[in-house]
């Protein structure tokens, strides 16, 4: 519930600067992510072809849920949220596809990535949530 | 009253059907028969007549549409005529009446939630995907597909982080993996598709199981990315019982193409199971239907690749700074290249290692796993060399669809225990050790459902083994990791080598390691075999002892020898020994020969010899 609070929060703070292309986090169905584990679900999800339903991969649902336009808009927070290392992996080399894919979301593919990578320690300081590492890299790039 | 005149002409590539050339002469008698609407909702027939697959009822306009083609296409007509919403619930059928010339062009204006989705996805390529297998991971051994939907405004961008990603999946609705069997078998799980963005599939695949991704770009018109977004849109409405073995996600990925383009007649080589990558040979039955094939490491493919990279005293660096968790090591390095090929290998192998955590709950664990991230992150941050870069060639050179076909047979001459016959085995699916290993995971073996019948002149025709499931998980030991190899086998089969016939369930699992060296495998296992034999009084049997697995294959020539000595436990009170060479050679992508000699205590003396194909 905090999380939903804080990316609609962030939409509000930040939506000027979404562009309108790219994946929303808004599907025609809740993208779910049943917690099943143990190797005897893992050996029968093998011997039954079920892939989807029986992950340990726990991922934000941010926006997901929704359906209208209004609100099928990027959100960058939730984009962080569900790409944090590999963001964090792509400012540390200053360069990368998920890194692009970010700055594209934000309308910045022109930024200077060598300054994120410069400030890496600023943007991943402990404790940073997303939208701490959103606010500081906008600012960083100057939107 | 719209019928023949106002329908466009459509041209297909290679269509033969004669409907497409003149359909605007059909009536509308016989239009609920014609494919592009059968494809579409769904319709199969059958001897009893048309049903469909579909089995939400909201997906039907007419009470008995699910069974009845062409009441539903009546009522559907009926409907649009009445109701714009209907039209806008259903564009895709819309489109393909107007193709059929049975109503005018559709005005979708009005239709804010399909215009909502085209607009958002404004789609410019359609990819399926599938998600290779990953040795370590069994869930992962018969793959998966989805579609990646590539957008008009990120195409210049060639980013997939940017695409969206749709699925088919089933919502398990139980975490007792018996339930979760027997419902997954006989359907009784709802399956739908769903839309997210493709990010969430890297994650997942490449990331989390470690899983390459194949994509194939389906070579799709404008009419066909049209008809894609409004047939995504009507999906919505369906759900479908999930059938682990026949009508499974990749089963319902390749509908919805053959929805789209039933000129391709994508469906006709699947046979009653289906298993994923079958329906990326399906696509190959076209020489047109795939435009590129691009391909997506995984997190485990890059570390490997990239360990390879590293010279020897990259490497012992590398080791110890794993070994120790001591990232200070790194600032005795003075050379800065190779401080830079140092810490993207101890980057890439922390993810590789942590993933589940990092890509896991957000809980404590995740919290001290990031801060080491970061910590890693704020060093590399430092470097301004680049890393060696890494060539995925070879892996490109071994893509799924050129591996050999799923199911096989096997027949040939037999000797046992002098006596003379034939063999024949039937093999429903997928993949062994002996085979060609191209598009497959090398040394490993992944089968279910083999029969193994025999005839001899003593003996007659008599079934000599049923293996229900088989998995041989051979990960071979290397300088990163340890890793336990396994093998694990269950069925019936016949245990008395004399005149009587005595079927015995089996359940046999080995445990141990294994080793390469180029195109030899070596693996050493402590065997157990299990086993409920009917005809004595104490019918269970339990033996343990030490087994030896040498196997060769250049995907050419291919042998393997299996050494094993049991003390049986139970039952019999004594030792029995095994040995058993078999050779392939494996002369196209899905024919071959076989030689098996083998030997069984003193029980059992065998050999034989004959041809294999896949099929």
């Amino acid at each position: 519930m905090n999380k939903l609070v804080l990316v609609v929060l962030s939409m509000l703070v930040t939506s000027s600067v979404f562009a309108a292309h790219g994946p929303a986090g808004c599907g025609l169905g809740a993208v779910l992510f049943k917690d099943k584990k143990g190797i005897v679900f893992q050996i029968l999800a093998a011997t039954f072809n079920g892939s989807s339903g029986n992950q340990t991969f726990a991922m934000s649902t941010g926006t997901l849920g929704c359906e209208d336009a209004q609100t099928a808009k990027v959100t960058a927070i939730s984009f962080i949220d569900n790409n944090l290392v590999a963001l964090s992996n792509d400012i540390s080399k200053g360069e990368g596809q998920t890194l692009n894919a970010y700055l594209t979301l934000i309308n910045a593919t022109l930024a200077d990535k060598n300054t994120l990578k410069a400030n890496y320690g600023r943007i991943f300081s402990e404790g940073n949530t997303s939208l701490d590492i959103h606010n500081t890299i906008s600012e960083l790039v100057k939107l | 009253m719209y019928r023949c005149l106002r329908a466009p002409i459509i041209i297909y590539e290679n269509f033969s059907h004669s409907f497409f050339l003149c359909f605007s002469f059909l009536s509308l008698g016989n239009s609920h028969e014609d494919i592009r609407w059968l494809n579409l909702l769904r319709y199969h027939k059958h001897f009893w007549g048309y049903q469909s697959e579909v089995d939400s009822t909201e997906f039907f306009l007419h009470p008995n549409g699910k069974k009845n083609p062409q009441l539903e296409l009546e009522e559907t007509i009926k409907q649009f005529k009445q109701n714009i919403n209907r039209l806008c619930e259903f564009p895709a059928r819309a489109l393909i009446l107007y193709e059929m010339g049975l109503s005018p062009s559709p005005n979708f204006q009005p239709c804010e939630k399909y215009n909502q989705l085209k607009q958002k996805i404004n789609l410019a390529a359609v990819s399926l995907v599938f998600s290779s297998y990953f040795i370590q991971k069994p869930a992962s051994a018969f793959g998966h597909t989805f579609f990646k939907l590539r957008s008009l405004d990120s195409n210049h961008e060639n980013n997939e982080l940017l695409d969206y990603g749709v699925d088919f999946s089933a919502t398990v609705t139980t975490s007792n993996p018996i339930i979760y069997g027997i419902m997954g078998i006989l359907g009784g799980f709802d399956g739908r598709f769903k839309l997210m963005p493709y990010y969430y599939k890297i994650r997942e695949y490449n990331d989390m199981e470690s899983r390459d991704l194949w994509n194939y770009e389906i070579s799709f018109n404008t009419r066909d990315l049209e008809l894609f977004v409004a047939h995504l849109l009507e999906m919505e409405k369906a759900t479908f019982d999930y059938y682990y073995l026949g009508e499974n996600c990749s089963y319902h990925i390749l509908g919805f193409i053959n929805a789209i383009r039933p000129d391709w007649q994508l469906m006709n080589s699947l046979g009653m199971f289906v298993p994923p990558i079958e329906t990326i040979y399906a696509l190959y039955k076209n020489h047109n239907v795939v435009k590129n094939v691009t391909y997506r490491p995984s997190i485990s493919v890059k570390v490997e690749k990239r360990f390879k990279l590293l010279s020897q005293e990259e490497k012992k660096i590398f080791l110890n700074i794993t070994r120790d968790e001591n990232l200070a090591l790194l600032n005795e390095i003075t050379n800065s290249q190779v401080k830079a090929n140092i810490i993207e290998m101890v980057a890439d192998y922390y993810d590789f290692k942590n993933a589940k955590i990092l890509l896991g709950e957000k809980d404590d664990a995740y919290a001290l796993a990031m801060k080491q991230k970061n910590k890693i992150n704020l060093i590399r941050s430092k470097i301004d060399e680049k890393p060696l870069e890494i060539s995925h060639q070879e892996e490109l050179n071994n893509a799924p669809h050129q591996g050999h076909k799923t199911r096989r047979f096997k027949l040939g001459y037999l000797s046992e225990n002098k006596s003379h016959g034939g063999e024949l085995e039937y093999k429903f699916s997928l993949h062994e050790y002996l085979d060609r290993q191209t598009g497959w995971i090398p040394f490993s073996k992944t089968e279910m459902g083999r029969i193994n019948l025999r005839y001899l002149e003593k003996t007659n025709l008599r079934l000599d083994e049923f293996s229900l499931v088989g998995v041989d998980a051979l990960k071979p030991v290397n300088a990163l990791s340890w890793p336990m190899s396994w093998r694990f086998k269950t069925g019936i089969k016949d245990q008395r080598f004399i005149d009587r016939q005595d079927y015995s369930p089996y359940f046999d699992l080995s445990l141990g390691a294994s080793f390469i060296w180029k195109n030899l495998v070596t693996a050493f296992f402590i065997r157990s075999e299990q086993a409920v034999i009917f005809h004595y009084q104490k019918n269970y049997r339990f033996g343990l002892g030490p087994e030896l697995l040498l196997i060769f294959n250049n995907d050419l020539l291919a042998f393997s020898l299996e050494l094993c000595r049991l003390k049986m436990i139970k039952q019999l009170d004594r030792y029995y020994s095994s040995i058993a060479l078999k050779t392939h050679l494996n002369i196209t992508r899905n024919f071959g020969i076989y030689l098996k000699d083998e030997k069984i205590g003193t029980q059992k003396s065998a050999y034989s010899f004959g041809v294999l194909q896949h099929f």
